[in-house]
Formats: C-alpha cells, sequence, structure tokens
C-alpha cells in the first residue's frame, strides 16, 4: 500500500518529543510551549502472516515562548526530522527511528544568553505493548552520535498509556487518559519526567486523529536544547492535535 | 460508526479531509517540506499540519468546515560538513472556516505569524519583533481535476512593525493528466502560480512558480509526495527579511497529507 492515510505505528502521546501539534500553557511560568508535527506514512506493505510493515518520514518543530504581556518572546526552538521503519503484529509493534535533532536559541535572549550550536543525529528503538484498548506500555533505547555540544550517547526512556471507557457525546467519542514517560539521558545523568491527564476526543476509535486536553507535570532537564542541561519542572495545560 | 445526524444532514467529526483544498503553489500554506535553495547554498524546512474539527454536509450539496491550522518555516546556511546554522524561523497559527459548492469553495482564515531571527546572525543583525495577525478571504474555482484558480483578501488588525494592513492573493494550479507510474500508483505533472501584493515596505509583488510531479497511490487520494522546481521573485516570505528583495530557484519534495 503506497501512502496510507494513517502510520502504522500510533504514536506516543506521553512522550513530550513524539510529533504533534498542540499549545501547552505553564502554570507556574509565565511561558508557553508551542510545536508542530506530522509523521508521513510512504509505504505499508501487509504479507498473509498477519504481520504489518511499515516506512514513513517524520518531522517537527517546538517552540518555547516567553509571555510579556500580548507578545510572546522566543526562548528558543527545536527541530527534529527523521526516518523510520515499523512494524506490527497483534498488540505488539516496534519502530526503528533515525532522527536528526537542532535546536537554536531565541531571538528574545540574543543579547542576554550565547547561543550553543547543537546538533546531532541518533538511532532509536521502541518496543510497544497494547494488550487492549485500555492499556499501553513501550520502552525504548537509542543512542546519539554526531553529537555537538560532544557528551555521552545513550538514552532510554520507558511510558505507559492508560484509558477509560469511551462515552458518545454528540457523535464524538470522549475518553479520559493518564500516561507517564520516563526518559533517561547518559549525557545529563538525567531521568526526565511527563504525566499528562486528560480527555481524548476521536470520531471513531479507530481512527488515529484525536483532539486532546490534558493537565502536565514535567520534571527533569529541559526538552530544548539550547537548555538542555538547565533544570525544568513545571506544570500546565495542553491542548494537542494528533493527525 | 458515530454519527450525528439531524434532518439528514450529516456532522462529522475530525473528518479525515478538510473542505478546502491546500494551495500548493502558496509557499506559506500550511505544508511538510525539504527545499534546497539552488541560487544560494541555503535549505528550507516546513511542518504544517492541518486539522478539521467539524464537517457539516447539509442535503443541499454544499459542505462546510472549521478547523485549525498550524505551521513552521525554517530558513538555513549550508556551510559544509552538514552543518546547518539557523537564519530564521517564522511561525504560523490559525483558524479557519471554510465552504465548499460545487466548483466552488471558500475559506477565511485568522491566522497568528511571528518570525524569529536564527541563533546564526545574532552577532550580525539585530532582531526586531514580528507579529501579525491577519483576517484573510480565498474564493477558489475548481471546475475540472486539471484546473484551479484562487483569489483572496487580506487584512492585518494587528500588525508589527507598523505597515499598510492590506494585501491580495492569488493564483492557479495546472495538471496534467494522470497516468500509471511504478506498481499500480499514478502520477501526473504540475505547475502553479501563486501570487501576493502586499502594501508594506514600499510596496510588495511575490511571486512563486513551481513545476512539479504529484505522485498518489490513486488519483482520489489526498495523500500525496510532489518533487517540484521552483523560482520565487519578489520580498522574502521570512519576516525577519520582509524588506529584503528574494530571488531564488529551488528545488523540493512536499509531503501532502
Amino acid at each position: 500500500m503506497f501512502l496510507p492515510a494513517e502510520p502504522l505505528f500510533k504514536t506516543l502521546i506521553a512522550d513530550p518529543r513524539e510529533p504533534c501539534t498542540g499549545i501547552t500553557a505553564y502554570g507556574n511560568q509565565s511561558r508557553f510551549e508551542g510545536a508542530v508535527g506530522t509523521a508521513f506514512e510512504f509505504l505499508r506493505y501487509v504479507p498473509n502472516d498477519g504481520t504489518q510493515w511499515g516506512w514513513g518520514v517524520f518531522g517537527d518543530g517546538f517552540i518555547l515562548l516567553d509571555e510579556n504581556g500580548a507578545t510572546f518572546p522566543m526562548r528558543g526552538g527545536d527541530w527534529h526530522v527523521g526516518m523510520y521503519i515499523c512494524e506490527s503484529t497483534g498488540p505488539i509493534s516496534h519502530r526503528l527511528e533515525f532522527e536528526h535533532q537542532s535546536a537554536h536559541l531565541g531571538d528574545s535572549l540574543q543579547d542576554s544568553r550565547e547561543p550553543i550550536f547543537f546538533s546531532r543525529e541518533n538511532l532509536n528503538y521502541v518496543f510497544s505493548w497494547q494488550p487492549q484498548e485500555y492499556f499501553r506500555l513501550y520502552a525504548g533505547i537509542g543512542a546519539w552520535y554526531n553529537m555537538y555540544p560532544r557528551g555521552l550517547a545513550l538514552f532510554s526512556s520507558l511510558g505507559l498509556e492508560f484509558y477509560t471507557p469511551a462515552t458518545n457525546l454528540g457523535g464524538a467519542l470522549f475518553r479520559g487518559y493518564a500516561t507517564g514517560d520516563l526518559k533517561w539521558v547518559q549525557e545529563t545523568e538525567a531521568t526526565n519526567k511527563s504525566f499528562q491527564l486528560g480527555l481524548q476526543l476521536k470520531f471513531d476509535q479507530h481512527e488515529d486523529r484525536d483532539v486532546r486536553l490534558a493537565l502536565l507535570y514535567y520534571d527533569g532537564n529541559s526538552e530544548f536544547g539550547q537548555f538542555y542541561r538547565d533544570h525544568d519542572e513545571h506544570w500546565g495545560f495542553g491542548i494537542y492535535f494528533d493527525p | 460508526m458515530p454519527c450525528f445526524a439531524c434532518f439528514g444532514d450529516e456532522l462529522r467529526f475530525l473528518p479525515p479531509q478538510p473542505v478546502f483544498d491546500r494551495l500548493i503553489g502558496d509557499p506559506r500554506e500550511p505544508q511538510t517540506a525539504l527545499m534546497a535553495n539552488l541560487s544560494f547554498p541555503r535549505f528550507e524546512g516546513s511542518v504544517g499540519p492541518q486539522l478539521e474539527f467539524l464537517q457539516w454536509r447539509p442535503l443541499d450539496g454544499s459542505r462546510w468546515g472549521w478547523g485549525i491550522q498550524g505551521a513552521s518555516f525554517i530558513e538555513l546556511d549550508s556551510l559544509g560538513h552538514f552543518v546547518y546554522p539557523e537564519r530564521v524561523s517564522d511561525w504560523y497559527l490559525g483558524m479557519y472556516f471554510s465552504e465548499s459548492s460545487g466548483s466552488f469553495s471558500h475559506r477565511f482564515e485568522y491566522t497568528h505569524v511571528s518570525s524569529h531571527l536564527g541563533d546564526e546572525l545574532f552577532d550580525e543583525l539585530q532582531r526586531f519583533i514580528y507579529t501579525r495577525e491577519s483576517f484573510r478571504w480565498t474564493t477558489s474555482f475548481k471546475p475540472s481535476d486539471s484546473f484551479r484558480l484562487y483569489a483572496g483578501l487580506g487584512y492585518y488588525p494587528h500588525i508589527a512593525p507598523q505597515e499598510k494592513p492590506f494585501f491580495m492573493h492569488g493564483g492557479l494550479e495546472l495538471y496534467t493528466g494522470n497516468f500509471g507510474f511504478l506498481l499500480g500508483t499514478v502520477g501526473r505533472g504540475y505547475f502553479t502560480y501563486d501570487l501576493k501584493i502586499k502594501d508594506e515596505a514600499g510596496g510588495v509583488v511575490n511571486q512563486n512558480f513551481q513545476w512539479g510531479f504529484q505522485w498518489k497511490a490513486q488519483k482520489e487520494n489526498s495523500q500525496s509526495i510532489r518533487i517540484a522546481l521552483s523560482y520565487y521573485n519578489g520580498n522574502s516570505e521570512y519576516g525577519q527579511f520582509y524588506q529584503n528583495e528574494d530571488h531564488h530557484w529551488g528545488a523540493g519534495i512536499y509531503f501532502d497529507p
């Protein structure tokens, strides 16, 4: 199948660096995050043995903004672009990604902070197990190379997704969800923790497109590359659109 | 499948395709693409998803849509050895209403845009605050699969730096017939022309020409890959350089969802 409508590997909605489109308002700081992201699957192979295979590309951009009245000066921006192959058999799916990341200091800090050259590539693998609709577990491991600034290369992740049963309201399906994502980064010796409690709205439970409203908490080192050595703890409200 | 219907009308939540087809010739339409500048050692990247919340299909054959769109555009220098420092990035976020009846479709958008100087240029240029909100109306006429014409008007209720607030926009799309391509897929050639006239920076006429190949699984599908050669002539589309002329050739690959 050429250019299927949706990617085979379902988005890891708990991972704050998974491609998605959304806005997050920090609750404990005058700060906002914006994200635009998408995945595009080229090919889907469905052999007779019950497996499915996918190959595609993805890209996303993340922006961190201060708030100064009606203006939102930019603190930082990160870009990710990559390619993946994935496989799915029943409740188990796998994804192998090659990803490039670059991070850029926001122009509001032009006169107050020196930008660092932050650019790198990684190869990462994620295993996902979703035995039923209400529960998903995933784990991943990866390694950076061509790292600027130089650092130790390994990272790993572990996450959970829980969903309530869905309710039909006005033609849309509503369900609650809770997620947790842990990311260990050898370079900073940090474990970044991200938790979400939210509502997911879909038209059909078998479609990936959704709108999510969530309360979130993040504790760890900043996900924005220009601040990767800085501790970041925040909670916030977000609205996310998974295409 | 859940469906909300009243008096035979259909209201669809999160439909797979928006009512108003993307303007593929407009370099600032939300799009996901990688482009190489053939006139200067530069690259551009963009990510631009669009999500329609609601689609209403009354019995009279018209379709109505309400959704959001966001996009980010980045321009990079190329210094060799896989080093691509950032010159500028622009970010768009907006909401739209659209309608379609037969050959005509319309879109009314509200869009916020901000532009940010890339950190590569911090030692050379002083950034300025570039932020705008705009209302834009676009009418599209597509009498056949091979031809589309569109035109619109826009107004900036908030614009910094201060400039005159009106702009006009138009363009066309021409397509060849579909032909069989690899492994049962289809392809077709296309040409687009996009024109923007803005009453800013002393008067701006931005033109974009694109010659390309569109590749789909089936001709009815919206998902496509496009490979195109383009020529841009006007002032830069990047806000931090909106007063600077920009003429360049480019080659790009575009992923239409």
